[in-house]
């Protein structure tokens, strides 16, 4: 995979580079909004890390006139301001995921992990979460390559789950997906699947952990 | 500083009521005065035609004496009166009436006032003589009419006493309406005085009141004082933003490449230092993050400009939620309770995020790993009750009121900032909320309690 930093701090830059190159990844770094633009233009990128605050260019008109283009290159946004307008602008323009300054490195791998995921699953549609391959087309899960037992509700919670990775997801949101306007949303009916789902994907590979009162996060061994 | 001067009140009352008593006793002094005068010579015209009446009575009867009653329906009391004939010959009266001195002769039809005692009492007389040609009396007759002095003085005292009783009902008339006047000047000061203290400390607009002329003075120089200490405590806070915004990004270079180091000399020997850079750094962008909170917190148009009705329970899970995801693998077990499905509040979001963000966060920065801790938001009558409640080591009684001071802090080898209770608190206030560190049920860990209306009625 290759990757684009642009990040005008040469020190943070190059250590972004280094975190990523750890994971085996290509990187280039670039230290200003036209710069960055016109490379965009010319390199195939599989995923953009892009500061806000940059010289000759804003990051937020960069990602604009990207998305204009109809590049669909995965971005992530990183952000010194930590107040929620420039955070909804960015999502607004097009940004995948965003990291307030200062962040831990594992973080930001974790971040850039999940964005290359996603990228891939638009190629190959199979999500491969440690022991479990799910199908996006087919709707199929695959633990250790054997193929698991879904009824449609099982299926549409884990669906839920791993299209929001490692975040917490909470259970209205799952309800929201699950349960159309006739039928009654029922969080217990929610634990119920839940409960079911664990049964299956037993694996120490892969676990849905409870958050007391909110929700549930897929956890996964990587 | 809390120096008080002479009542206003009394400062008005002495400069009417003092020179108003001064003014009162020179008009006294003429009153009497003057009736003393008017009285002395309408008595003395009275005399005056007493004694012609006594004296053609006398005549016309050859003596008689005169019926007291005709006499003493006059004004001042009892009259004595002697007539004698031609040759002092006494004719009727009262014998022993004095007379004028032998020194005074006395003119024909001219009358002569003097002064005397008669029975030891003063009196006052008039003598008159008068040629009468008739049978029996033929040549002057003398006539002395005389008066109590007594009766004038009653007379003259009650005009100065009735004077005394109006000026004295004036002079309070005054001072009771000096009092009432100064109150009511003094209103609109009371006014300001209650538009001051209804302010919070850091509201610093312009007073806006209505004040008379003599007032507005004292308005205008201390708006001009409010929008000097506003402009410095707005460049002030900038300052602290613009700080917090430029320490950013060096701070997330030092992060990046120590954490970076680090995992490249896993087991080189260097590994404890930069361990302690990586930590120093992350505690540094805690500093920044809080710093940057406590800026937004001061900044007073937050409030006041963007209050939103929230629900208070879908927000809670909200920030919760974007906690956890916001970090990677907590030290803590974070959860949520509610009994209630929805609980709508007036408050500003994005101080109620930071307020509940740094509640976390200290529960994350204090707590020992695996430590419950338990975000819970419930109702009791009209209060809306936010809570934070951990499991770790807790805050003695003694010094729950310092931690919520700014930079306080109860271990200093710990990560945290002594910031985020401040900062909790500084947002309760900004909310009219009541803030509480109490100790849970379990008596382990510490129990944050924020306690907001939730209808601000009116």
């Amino acid at each position: 995979m290759r990757i684009l930093v642009v990040e005008d701090n040469i020190d943070l830059a190059e250590s972004i580079a280094g975190s990523i190159r750890q994971m085996e990844h290509a990187v280039d770094t670039i230290g200003d909004g036209l710069h960055a633009e016109s490379m965009l233009q010319t390199e195939p990128y599989d995923l953009l890390v892009l500061d806000l605050n940059l010289p000759r260019k804003d990051g937020l008109d960069v990602l604009k006139s990207l998305r204009e283009q109809g590049s669909d290159v995965p971005v992530l946004i990183l952000t010194a301001r930590a107040d929620t307008q420039s955070r909804v602008d960015g999502l607004d323009l097009g940004a995948d995921d965003y990291l307030t300054k200062p962040f831990h490195l594992a973080e930001l791998d974790a971040r850039v992990r999940a964005l290359l995921r996603r990228r891939q699953a638009t190629a190959s549609p199979v999500i491969k979460l440690g022991p479990l391959d799910f199908d996006t087309n087919s709707r199929e899960a695959h633990l250790n390559g054997k193929e698991l037992l879904l009824t449609r509700r099982e299926r549409c919670v884990l669906e839920i789950l791993i299209s929001s990775r490692t975040k917490v997801i909470s259970k209205d949101k799952i309800a929201e997906h699950l349960f159309s306007f006739d039928d009654e949303a029922s969080t217990t009916a929610i634990e119920l699947y839940v409960h079911r789902l664990r049964k299956k994907l037993d694996d120490p590979g892969i676990n849905i952990r409870t958050v007391r009162g909110l929700g549930y996060t897929l956890e996964v061994d990587e | 500083m809390n120096s008080v001067g002479p009542s206003l009140h009394l400062r008005v009352l002495r400069w009417l009521i003092v020179p108003l008593a001064m003014m009162s006793c020179v008009i006294l002094v003429e009153v009497y005065y003057s009736a003393n005068r008017t009285t002395e010579r309408i008595l003395d015209q009275m005399l005056v035609s007493q004694a012609i009446g006594i004296l053609e009575h006398a005549v016309s009867t050859e003596g008689d004496m005169v019926h007291l009653n005709i006499i003493q329906m006059t004004t001042g009391g009892t009259v004595f009166y002697k007539v004698e004939g031609p040759g002092n010959s006494f004719l009727t009266g009262y014998s022993g009436l004095p007379v004028p001195s032998d020194k005074i002769t006395l003119e024909v039809d001219k009358p002569y006032f003097y002064k005397s005692s008669y029975r030891k009492q003063d009196i006052r007389l008039v003598a008159m003589r008068r040629l009468v040609e008739g049978r029996d009396i033929n040549g002057p007759v003398s006539v002395y009419v005389g008066q109590h002095i007594d009766a004038r003085k009653q007379l003259v005292w009650e005009r100065v006493t009735s004077s005394l009783f109006r000026l004295g009902l004036l002079i309070i008339l005054a001072g009771g309406l000096g009092w009432v006047a100064v109150t009511q000047g003094l209103k609109p000061l009371a006014r300001l005085e209650r538009a001051i203290g209804r302010r919070s400390y850091d509201d610093m607009r312009p007073i806006e009141l209505i004040m008379p002329r003599e007032v507005r003075n004292v308005v205008s120089a201390l708006n001009d004082l409010l929008a000097r200490l506003r402009e410095s405590v707005e460049r002030r806070k900038r300052f602290i933003a613009n700080a917090s915004h430029q320490l950013r990004t060096p701070v997330a270079s030092l992060m990046a490449q120590t954490e970076l180091a680090l995992r490249k000399s896993e087991r080189g020997s260097s590994c404890g230092e930069l361990k302690t850079i990586n930590d120093r750094a992350i505690q540094m962008s805690h500093l920044i993050n809080q710093l940057l909170s406590l800026a937004r917190a001061d900044s007073e148009e937050m409030v006041s400009d963007r209050q939103e009705t929230i629900d208070l329970i879908r927000f809670t899970k909200q920030v919760t939620i974007d906690w956890l995801n916001e970090h990677h693998e907590p030290g803590i077990d974070l959860g949520f309770e509610s009994d209630i499905d929805r609980l709508d509040i007036t408050a500003n979001e994005i101080l109620m995020t930071e307020l509940l963000t740094n509640l976390i966060d200290n529960a994350n920065n204090y707590c020992p790993n695996g430590s419950l801790v338990t975000v819970r938001v419930n109702r009791d009558g009209d209060q809306a009750i936010l809570e934070v409640e951990d499991s770790g080591p807790g805050i003695p009684e003694a010094e729950r009121e310092r931690v919520l001071e700014r930079f306080y802090r109860l271990h200093e080898d710990r990560t945290g900032t002594g910031l985020g209770l401040a900062i909790a608190k500084e947002v309760s206030n900004r909310h009219h909320g009541k803030f509480h560190l109490l100790t849970p049920e379990s008596g382990q860990g510490l129990l944050v309690r924020l306690e907001l209306r939730l209808q601000q009625s009116g």
